[in-house]
């Protein structure tokens, strides 16, 4: 379970995040939704430890800086930030040293990369790779880990269909095995068979907080425009 | 620990795998090599002159002062990050304690420093003559590794110290600046007390002994020149150990250093990104990667047609600050002063001052529209294009290569007439230079390998000097001698602005067959 208690992020006098608080529960898919700006990214950032902020933030229990908390979440970056000079499989190499992952990550990561298929390119330098390809890596190395909260900001972006589907997929088992998922996303109608629960943002704040069941029918897209864009202010679930 | 370990293994294994990994890549490295290790060996085996120990202890704590100023004004001045955007990832989000990242970091900065220490004493077997041993020049690599161990070390720390209390990097400049303006100081004093003789201020300025207790620069310079003069028990180790304390005292500070500096360390490693992708794709960095920009408002007139990219260049050159815009000014005139320090004759400060604003033109940013969609799609002819992406790099190269060489001119009192013949020859080669590295762009690309492509510019900009040359000596036999400088100058003006202008010809396939196409 990832716990966000009053995250309130300052950029000198700019609140990115102002005062919000969500959970990701466990065998749950939660998306932040919400236009450019809206401190979607910071949030993620403040989670996976990468910020200083103001606030609690919890996963599984302990507070998201320490060790033990980083030993148990994965977290796939905006943009990939990888090592140009090593190749995919040493990337994994690094990972299952880093996290002691012990035997059997070899098959693990072999089964991952082939399903993201870029097996075939696990011995070509990143820095050869298309960004479409750096993405999936990036996905790879969060899901090596077999992490019980895993982060994904953007993590569709630059993939292509197919891998879209496969990413989809992988959510889903990923939900299925009752780890939290927290995602960040600009691609609403991609997500809208997936998702569980959403919290829209806008201008720092969480604006809406709702589950699919307390949608009614009515389209997640529709209210997000109505929300960010139209007169209503807030949702009131 | 074992996964950073892992880490950096890898990674120095793969740069010398990709060293290898081409036909072009194996020639270069192999000439690389080759090239470093025999100017290396012959350092040491051609016979090499007594250099007067004043002498060597002067111009040894002039290059130390010189470089590690330059070095730590630049760490203090700038935000370009401590870590790459992976290892900030990757590291601040792994299972890792604060502390195994600050070893990754104590760790990197060995070989950084080993590394900038033999790049500075390179040419010391040179310059210090027979009394460098091969033994010793080992020991003096150590010494200088030290110093530049301080110098990452400290930048480290005080760039995490900052993070948590902002504003403590830009008080510590304030002091280094102190520091450095007592030295002035000390140094003007000196010199009105010595009739205003600059090279007698020099040697009696850092060979005094009180120039020994200078931190860092005055330690370094006590070891080594202690150290050739066989001084061991009361130069070498005591100011060696001093070198050490500091070390080991900044190695346990950083260690120890409690601040959380991921936040910032993340977002500059953008920055240091944005360098490293410069260096990646185009075979050097941009000053305009890292360089911060002005707050007011710039603006420029922009012309028609491919005079539109020049007009583009210029906006951007104007919102540069004064310091990113003449950074060629100030290191022509760092050598200029260096030359009149020690003395030296103004034909080698020229040569000084040239190559230095040549090598530096390498990091312009001609060829950032040689990569950009919109410039392929304006309507005009790919020669004018050509020209136009260059000629605010040939500009500013000339005009502030010129800038050193007159107030070179000035202090070494060359007369107004041979002094246009040297701008003349400067601004000739300066064309030809640029041009040639364009065409070279041309001819293999931005290709795979920064250090070939580098190498290979270098070499074509070389071979182009060829036609001046063969015109100089047909001048030469023509005139029965050698004629008067200013016609060669103006015959070498000529034949390298035609060249040039023929190179840019044959470069135009730029705009017509790119990458970017492909």
């Amino acid at each position: 379970m990832i716990l966000v208690n009053n995250l309130t992020k300052k950029y000198k006098k700019f609140k990115a995040v102002d005062d919000i608080s969500l959970t990701a529960k466990p065998g749950e898919i939660t998306i932040l939704l919400g236009p450019n700006g809206a401190g979607k990214s910071t949030t993620i950032k403040s989670i996976a430890g990468l910020l200083i902020f103001d606030g609690e933030i919890t996963i599984w229990d302990h507070p998201n800086k320490t060790v033990e908390a980083k030993k148990i979440f994965g977290y796939v970056p905006e943009t990939p930030a990888l090592y140009d000079l090593l190749t995919p499989w040493e990337h994994a190499e690094f990972i299952a040293k880093a996290y002691k992952l012990g035997d059997g990550w070899e098959g693990k990561i072999k089964a991952i990369f082939e399903r993201l298929e870029i097996y075939d390119k696990k011995d070509k330098y990143v820095r050869e790779l298309s960004k479409g390809m750096t993405q999936k890596l990036s996905i790879a190395m969060a899901l090596l880990v077999d992490p019980k909260a895993v982060l994904f900001d953007e993590p569709l972006v630059g993939l292509d269909p197919k891998a879209i589907n496969e990413v989809l997929k992988i959510l889903e088992e990923l939900k299925a095995e009752g780890k939290s998922i927290l995602l960040s996303t600009h691609i609403i109608d991609t997500i809208s068979e997936i998702w569980d629960r959403a919290y829209i943002m806008n201008k720092g704040k969480i604006i809406c907080d709702i589950t699919k069941a307390e949608l009614n029918g009515k389209d997640l897209k529709t209210m997000f425009f109505e929300l960010t864009e139209g007169d209503t202010q807030e949702c009131k679930q | 620990m074992q996964a950073i370990m892992y880490l950096m293994k890898r990674q120095f294994i793969n740069k010398i795998k990709r060293a290898f990994s081409s036909v072009l890549s194996i020639i270069i490295t192999v000439l690389g090599v080759f090239g470093i290790g025999f100017t290396f060996i012959m350092a040491f085996t051609m016979k090499r002159p007594i250099v007067n120990s004043m002498a060597a202890e002067t111009i040894l704590a002039g290059i130390v002062l010189m470089m590690g100023a330059i070095l730590y004004n630049s760490f203090l001045s700038r935000d370009t990050g401590i870590l790459t955007m992976a290892d900030a990832n990757f590291l601040f989000t792994g299972p890792f304690e604060k502390r195994t990242v600050l070893s990754y970091l104590l760790i990197s900065a060995a070989p950084a420093s080993i590394l900038t220490g033999f790049i500075m004493c390179f040419y010391l077997p040179y310059l210090l003559g027979s009394s460098l041993t091969l033994p010793l020049f080992f020991v003096v690599l150590l010494v200088m590794s030290l110093l530049f161990g301080c110098i990452y070390l400290s930048y480290y720390y005080l760039y995490i110290i900052d993070a948590e209390k902002p504003g403590l990097k830009k008080k510590v400049q304030r002091i280094f600046f102190v520091f450095m303006g007592v030295l002035a100081f000390a140094f003007v004093v000196l010199l009105i007390f010595t009739g205003l003789n600059v090279k007698d201020t020099a040697q009696k300025f850092f060979t005094h002994p009180w120039y020994n207790w200078v931190p860092m620069f005055g330690w370094t310079k006590w070891a080594i020149s202690s150290l050739l003069t066989g001084n061991i028990l009361l130069g070498f180790i005591p100011a060696t150990a001093l070198l050490v304390i500091v070390n080991t005292l900044l190695c346990v500070a950083l260690y120890n250093a409690k601040a959380d500096f991921y936040e910032k360390t993340l977002e500059d490693s953008v920055n240091l990104q944005k360098l490293l992708d410069e260096v990646k794709t185009n075979g050097s960095a941009d000053v305009r990667s890292i360089a911060k920009l002005k707050y007011k408002a710039s603006s420029v007139s922009f012309k028609q047609g491919a005079a539109a990219i020049y007009s583009r260049q210029m906006l951007e050159r104007n919102k540069l600050n004064f310091i990113s815009n003449f950074r060629e000014v100030f290191l022509g005139l760092a050598y200029v002063a260096f030359g009149a320090i020690f003395g030296l004759e103004f034909n080698f400060v020229l040569a000084m001052v040239g190559f230095g604003a040549l090598s530096m033109s390498l990091n312009d940013s001609w060829h950032r529209d040689f990569k950009k969609p919109y410039v392929f799609l304006i309507p005009a002819s790919s020669f004018e294009k050509v020209i136009f992406s260059v000629l605010p790099g040939v500009i500013k190269t000339v005009i502030n290569g010129s800038i050193s060489i007159i107030i070179g001119a000035l202090i070494f009192k060359i007369n107004p007439g041979l002094l246009i013949t040297y701008l003349l020859i400067f601004a000739s080669f300066a064309i030809l230079f640029i041009l040639a590295e364009v065409f070279t762009y041309r001819m293999i690309g931005s290709g795979s390998s920064a250090v070939a492509v580098m190498f290979m510019r270098m070499f074509f900009a070389m071979a182009t000097c060829i036609p001046a040359l063969i015109v100089l000596v047909i001048i030469a036999i023509v005139s029965n001698g050698m004629p008067n400088i200013f016609i060669i100058a103006a015959c070498m003006f000529a034949i390298n602005v035609v060249s040039s202008a023929l190179l840019a010809f044959l470069s135009r396939g730029i705009f017509e067959q790119s990458e970017i196409m492909d």
